[in-house]
């Protein structure tokens, strides 16, 4: 027992030391073993610390039985199962806590900070099913663990001989069904307004981006003055026409190629979303917004960013904040680092920042 | 039945020691076969996720025991990231095939369908020790993709192509994935084999009086799992050739369109929507494949230890029907963002907030039968509870993911990890320690030490719910799953610790199962000899004797007089009432 207990010692301080280590190794640029002793006295502190409590605790328990002995008394044999009712009931109090503390610690003003229109419907729907879910969630955990506590073993007792009650299996199914049926009426409700009946997407008035994925980076495009974009094919990619944009077709000649994107605040804005190679993901939080990217076919999102990059700054309190659109699909060794700046622009600085840009034709054409 | 069992008998041919371990075709030794083959594998998928969390928590550091493990993949100690994918990858498969698909129904369809329905053996036993060894062999040739030159599979367990279609994309689509896809056919035949053997002998050889609503719950259980299966598996299977096909044989199912590494691919007029549709026609199957073998195991032991009947007996087989038909209309809410026509999305999200109302049915009858139960504490009770708790805490934010529009902003994230690691994951490992520890004077006649049960369950629990819970607030903000550094763009850094802590628990929950793998190998040798009926239940495999013999029943097979959750019934003086009892006597 001993053995096996100074071997985890060994194990885990070594474990959460490791990395401490690799950092002492990398700065000296040296790792001769008798740096690797001379690092490992904690190790070494932290064994011997804990054989000599290991040692401290078994004499003080045998100290305590000796004398239990000598003065006569019977060692009462500790009852566990009355432990474990109480430990139960422990373990809810300060789950309960920990739960709610963690919504403190991480705070409910994330869940409202969404940029965009739809964003909003989201949160809202978000809180609804929030509030069931916890009061669900509270519900049937102090019911689980009062009637563990309560109803623990007990010689004097028998279980009562209850099979089946087909009254309480209809309220409960019921109910369920109801509260259920209630957030996947209002869930479809806003899907349909955001996805399949989105307002925006007859009205020829969205600003149409293209978004292309591949490894590792984004690239957008937009449409330019005549509000349509060029055809592509991925037959037609060489080392500068990134996109494979068919320059035959008008209205390919003023897409403009941007590796950041820009929007205008309070637009309605239609992203298509395509891939080069393999599905990557477009996701930004706080836009309530993911699509994949699929290679071989569109995708789309339509969306009305509401706040500003600055507005977003003042209200974050912080100066370096950006929008960050990111990868969010399993796509290769550098997954983790595929992401896109997204800037949301009021309207006239918006109008100004796309004046100035050149078009994709010329850029190719001028290098 | 006779001529069946002759041949069980003649099948003792083999005295050696190690000859009986290696051709028996005893469903008792294949299931402890099935089992220490699940745990070995269980303990190396631990150990990535160990070494996985490690990687995450301090990204820039190198770490000795990666070059220890990995030297080739870990220059100096730093994880190379298409390696951490790989390891993602392997956890992923292994826990969800190799341990509880595999491990759990396969050990516990073995060892109890025979016993509990009064049976001598499996209908074949033959194909019985086929599915064992073709499990065996898949799971080393899983392992085996550790020791191919471009790393295993690093594709996620999901394997969309073309990430896992195109060697040049990440490493392990090469040899890696090659090996993945082999292992998984072989699986899929061992799973195939298995369960075909599960259905028919639960149908056919029930001994006399045991009809289909006298079964135990675990018996429903495990035949709907073998069902599903049996369904969903070939679709799996049909997945995997095509994707085969288009890796090696130049067809485009699941590719087109696709400029990669400076030049464009001949693929043309496939789809990669169309391999999502056919693996998650598997995959939702597959994650109740994996939770209602552990929602058996739960009704029986819960029955047990408060010594009271199960709650609606009649109510949870037709919500376990109910899940089990239900799940194979549920695919898609796993491709709500993935570009599927947005339609589909509002359908499926009926069709699996419909599913939830079996599975919250199930959670409020346990509570019922908790409710002026007489509870006894024991280790396996103890993870029924921890089962119950994690069932309710995974299911209630599937309510969140299964609705499309949220979905949108949670699809990918930590919340997803943290729903169905703590809901199939963490439940249904639960499930199979629950089972193990309540199993284990059947399968080695001996108790395990139930101090150190309590231990190992206290330490598991809490750890689980600190590593899983805060998961769900990162999930919110935002964090991407199967990331190899969160540090590349600033928006994560408010969880910087939050991720240190999670690994230093998960660090110690994983030196926690060593308590139980202690416990375990002791109590094999050197446990407390068990008696017949240990708990005092009432279900058939307590009547056989304690030593393993071929053909389970000494003499003539037992027969069935009641259903099996006859506990503290005021007619008997006893708390319990086995089945193969008359009331006569």
């Amino acid at each position: 027992m001993k053995i096996i207990f100074a071997c985890l010692t060994y194990f885990f301080s070594n474990f959460l030391f490791s990395q401490e280590l690799g950092q002492y190794i990398d700065e000296n640029n040296q790792n001769s073993i008798i740096e690797y002793i001379f690092y490992n006295r904690y190790i070494i502190l932290i064994l011997v610390i804990s054989i000599l409590l290991y040692r401290i605790i078994t004499t003080s328990i045998n100290i305590f039985k000796l004398n239990m002995i000598l003065i006569n008394q019977p060692l009462k044999k500790i009852d566990w199962q009355y432990y474990t009712g109480y430990f139960m009931i422990l373990f809810l109090l300060s789950g309960i806590f920990l739960s709610l503390y963690q919504f403190k610690f991480y705070g409910l003003d994330l869940w409202y900070s969404s940029a965009t229109l739809h964003g909003q419907y989201y949160d809202f729907l978000f809180l609804i099913v929030t509030l069931l879910v916890l009061i669900v969630f509270f519900i049937t955990h102090i019911l689980l663990f009062y009637f563990i506590h309560k109803y623990k073993k007990n010689h004097n007792r028998k279980a009562s001989y209850i099979t089946h009650s087909n009254k309480l299996e209809i309220y409960w199914t019921s109910i369920t069904s109801l509260i259920l049926l209630l957030t996947v009426i209002y869930g479809n409700v806003i899907w349909n307004k955001i996805v399949i009946n989105n307002p925006n997407k007859k009205d020829n008035n969205s600003i149409i981006i293209e978004l292309t994925g591949e490894q590792f980076k984004w690239t957008a495009r937009y449409a330019g003055y005549d509000g349509v974009l060029g055809n592509r094919s991925f037959r037609n990619i060489h080392d500068k026409n990134i996109l494979g944009i068919d320059f035959n077709d008008k209205y390919a000649l003023d897409d403009i190629v941007t590796n950041e994107i820009v929007l205008p605040v309070n637009k309605s804005i239609k992203m298509l979303i395509s891939s080069k190679d393999v599905i990557h993901s477009a996701y930004i939080p706080e836009f309530r917004l993911q699509m994949n990217a699929v290679p071989g076919m569109y995708t789309s999102f339509t969306f009305t960013p509401i706040i500003t990059t600055n507005e977003m700054r003042l209200k974050k309190n912080d100066e370096n904040f950006d929008y960050i659109l990111f990868c969010n699909k399993i796509c290769g060794a550098s997954h983790f680092n595929m992401w896109i700046r997204v800037t949301v622009l009021t309207e006239n600085n918006y109008n100004n920042w796309i004046d100035r840009q050149t078009t994709f034709y010329q850029t190719i054409n001028s290098i | 039945m006779d001529r069946q069992t002759d041949n069980i008998l003649s099948n003792n041919k083999f005295n050696m020691k190690i000859l009986k371990y290696i051709f028996s075709r005893d469903h008792k030794i294949i299931a402890k076969q099935f089992l220490i083959t699940a745990m070995f594998m269980g303990f190396i998928g631990l150990f990535i996720s160990v070494l996985f969390r490690l990687q995450l928590a301090y990204p820039n550091r190198p770490f000795y025991i990666f070059k220890l493990f990995f030297n080739k993949f870990a220059n100096d100690g730093y994880l190379d990231p298409s390696f951490y994918l790989s390891l993602v990858t392997i956890h992923g498969t292994i826990m969800i095939f190799f341990v509880l698909t595999g491990g759990l129904s396969g050990t516990f369809s073995n060892l109890l369908i025979p016993l509990q329905i009064g049976a001598r053996d499996m209908a074949s036993p033959f194909l019985n020790m086929l599915s064992y060894w073709l499990f065996l062999l898949s799971s080393l040739t899983m392992l085996y993709s550790f020791f191919v030159i471009t790393g295993p599979a690093s594709a996620g367990w999901t394997i969309y192509p073309p990430l896992s279609a195109l060697p040049k994309a990440i490493n392990g689509s090469g040899t890696g994935q090659t090996v993945w896809l082999i292992s998984m056919s072989i699986f899929i035949i061992s799973s195939l084999i298995g369960n075909i053997n599960y259905i028919t002998t639960i149908m056919n050889m029930r001994t006399q009086g045991l009809t289909m609503y006298r079964l135990p719950i675990i018996i429903w259980a495990l035949l709907l799992t073998a069902i599903l299966g049996l369904l969903s598996f070939p679709v799996l299977m049909a997945a995997v050739i095509l994707l085969i096909l288009d890796r090696g044989f130049g067809t485009s199912f699941y590719l087109s369109d696709i400029f990669l590494a400076g030049e464009y691919l001949h693929y043309d007029g496939g789809s990669p929507i169309l391999f999502q549709h056919l693996f998650w026609f598997l995959g939702h199957p597959e994650v109740y494949i994996v939770i209602l073998p552990a929602l058996g195991i739960s009704s029986e032991i819960l029955s047990i230890n408060c010594r009271k009947p199960l709650f609606g007996y009649h109510t949870m087989i037709y919500s376990l029907i109910a899940i089990a038909g239900l799940s194979f209309f549920v695919w898609a809410h796993h491709m709500f963002i993935s570009g599927i026509n947005p339609l589909i999305g509002s359908v499926f999200t009926i069709t699996t907030l419909i599913i939830a109302v079996p599975s919250a049915i199930k959670v409020f009858n346990y509570i019922a039968t908790i409710w002026r139960g007489n509870i006894k504490f024991t280790t396996p009770m103890l993870f029924t509870i921890g089962l119950i708790s994690f069932f309710i805490t995974g299911g209630l934010t599937g309510i969140y993911l299964g609705n499309a529009i949220l979905d949108i902003n949670l699809n990918d994230t930590y919340f997803v990890v943290a729903h169905f690691h703590i809901v199939m994951g963490s439940a249904a490992i639960f499930g199979m320690f629950a089972g193990i520890y309540h199993w284990y004077p059947k399968l080695f006649q001996k108790m395990m030490n139930e101090k150190l049960g309590h231990i190992h369950f206290w330490i598991t629990y809490i750890s689980i719910y600190l590593i899983f819970f805060p998961m769900h607030f990162m999930g919110i903000n935002g964090m991407p799953r199967r990331y190899y550094d969160f540090n590349a763009f600033g928006m994560f850094n408010i969880f910087i610790n939050m991720n240190k802590f999670i690994t230093i628990i998960s660090i110690i929950s994983g030196f926690a199962q060593l308590i139980f793998l202690y416990n375990f190998t002791y109590s094999m040798f050197k446990g407390k000899d068990s008696s017949k009926n240990p708990w005092k239940a009432n279900t058939l495999e307590w009547t056989t004797p304690i030593e393993h013999i071929h053909g389970n029943w000494e003499n003539d097979l037992p027969v069935v007089y009641r259903w099996p959750y006859e506990y503290s019934n005021p007619k008997y003086q006893d708390d319990y009432m086995p089945q193969n009892i008359s009331d006569k006597h």
